[in-house]
């Protein structure tokens, strides 16, 4: 006797039935339509309970290493329990226990979390401000292993933009306390990449789940090559040159590159500049990737930024020879676009 | 009965391959490639999948209702007869590099064209 439970309603799987097909017949409205494995909209989370390989076929590595699965080609032979897997996971209370400014608009901010919470570097969070339930989304970029783990959060702070100024205003410990909801995502290193070659594209903050990743794949001992590159639209938004400079030093594995979209005009704000800085290059990332690389196949690439960035970024890498399934992206929306999206509809 | 191609490429293994194929020529093709821009990658390509396991005469859940929905957004945008005919000119492309013959590939093209009409909401 098998039984599945999901939304805290336990129902027994009948003989030779799907998992879908069991919800669906309680009446749970979980989104499908091929029914064989394709078209991948059936796809749920088990917390508990190991699901049959084949019940994985197609998905992403990191995906499976969730127990992700088909719920319409999963016909499981020991207990599961059950997840949406835009399901937002666990939920702890946090504090803000440090903050720093990285450059004019970007802080690193370091939470402390109460309790279990497990996750991977690369990973995202929400977290939710109590007084108002004001919520958004952040990248892990790393973790202190100290006990209680600390981490760390990379902000770009927008004029205006509410919940970027109060996190990084310096103030820390009760008066920062956030709720938090996670963890979320499929940008992250496992184990098995260790061998592999790696391309991470960051965009601005963006660097955040890639610093996240590049650590804990030094911190296995990766093998393969890891290309990482820091890109900009201003000379703001190229932070931690000094950091990444020595978490690299001792691995000569890793080819580290900055750059902006488009070179600053030698006046007045690029002769402030640092002396690493003018060492960015400048134009189209992607193309230049493509120069510095060539085939991509069975690369592991990570990309990190705004939508439009990670779309296009995936597309030119798809074409240039990486597999879909081999492209990790973690795209993220400023308050500034959440805002237009909601004026526009 | 006659061998489907979706049975003569072998299956479901096979399909990933062709799709793979035929994905990034639809994406390469400046006709047609910006009616792609901005979707999700890894949702359309397993939509992709599931076109062409139909088109092959593989088991599929397609119905017109389907293909009029999901294209309507295009249509508004300019879809129009000449991009069908660009994406089964890919599709032609694709077989003929898996090494299947001219025959099949009319028999392909021939199931495709019955969703024209759907597709482009006509």
């Amino acid at each position: 006797m098998v039984t599945l439970t999901y939304k805290n309603r336990t129902t027994l799987l009948q003989d030779g039935q799907s998992v879908l097909d069991t919800l669906l017949e309680r009446g749970e409205p979980i989104p499908h339509a091929c029914k064989q494995g394709i078209c991948q909209s059936c796809v749920l989370k088990a917390t508990e309970g190991e699901v049959p390989t084949a019940a994985q076929v197609g998905l992403k590595t990191t995906q499976k290493a969730q127990n992700y699965f088909l719920s319409c080609l999963c016909k499981p032979t020991q207990d599961l329990t059950l997840l949406d897997c835009d399901d937002l996971g666990m939920k702890a209370t946090a504090y803000v226990v440090a903050t720093k400014q990285l450059t004019p608009s970007i802080y690193a901010v370091w939470l402390e979390i109460e309790g279990d919470f497990t996750y991977k570097a690369g990973q995202y969070i929400n977290l939710t401000r109590p007084c108002d339930q004001l919520t958004r989304s952040y990248s892990i970029a790393g973790v202190q292993t100290s006990s209680p783990a600390k981490i760390e959060l990379h902000i770009k702070v927008f004029e205006g933009g509410e919940m970027s100024n109060w996190l990084s205003s310096g103030l820390v410990g009760i008066s920062r306390q956030i709720s938090v909801r996670g963890p979320m995502g499929n940008c992250f290193y496992l184990p098995e990449f260790k061998e592999k070659n790696m391309l991470l594209l960051g965009y601005g903050t963006g660097l955040a789940p890639l610093y996240g990743i590049l650590q804990d794949a030094l911190n296995q001992g990766h093998k393969g090559t890891i290309h990482l590159y820091h890109w900009g639209a201003s000379s703001d938004d190229l932070y931690y040159r000094n950091e990444i400079s020595a978490l690299i030093k001792e691995h000569p594995n890793v080819v580290y590159k900055t750059g902006l979209e488009v070179m600053e005009e030698r006046g007045e704000k690029r002769s402030s500049m640092s002396k690493e800085l003018e060492q960015s290059l400048s134009g189209d990332a992607c193309a230049l990737i493509k120069e510095d690389l060539s085939g991509l196949k069975d690369w592991k690439i990570f990309l990190c930024g705004s939508e439009a960035k990670v779309n296009k970024a995936r597309r030119v890498f798809y074409l240039a020879g990486a597999d879909l399934s081999d492209i990790y992206a973690d795209a993220f929306f400023t308050w500034q676009t959440a805002e237009a999206i909601e004026k526009v509809s | 009965m006659a061998q489907t191609i979706y049975e003569k490429l072998g299956g479901a293994p096979a399909m990933d391959a062709a799709v793979d194929i035929f994905y990034r020529k639809v994406l390469s093709d400046d006709r047609i490639a910006h009616f792609f821009d901005g979707v999700d990658m890894d949702k359309q390509r397993a939509k992709q999948k599931a076109f062409l396991t139909m088109a092959f005469g593989g088991p599929h859940n397609y119905t017109g209702e389907d293909m009029r929905t999901a294209h309507k957004p295009l249509v508004d945008k300019g879809l129009n007869g000449s991009h069908f005919d660009a994406v089964v000119e890919n599709l032609g492309t694709t077989l003929s590099e898996l090494g299947i013959s001219n025959e099949l590939i009319g028999e392909v093209a021939a199931v495709a064209e019955t969703t024209r009409k759907d597709v482009l909401n006509l």
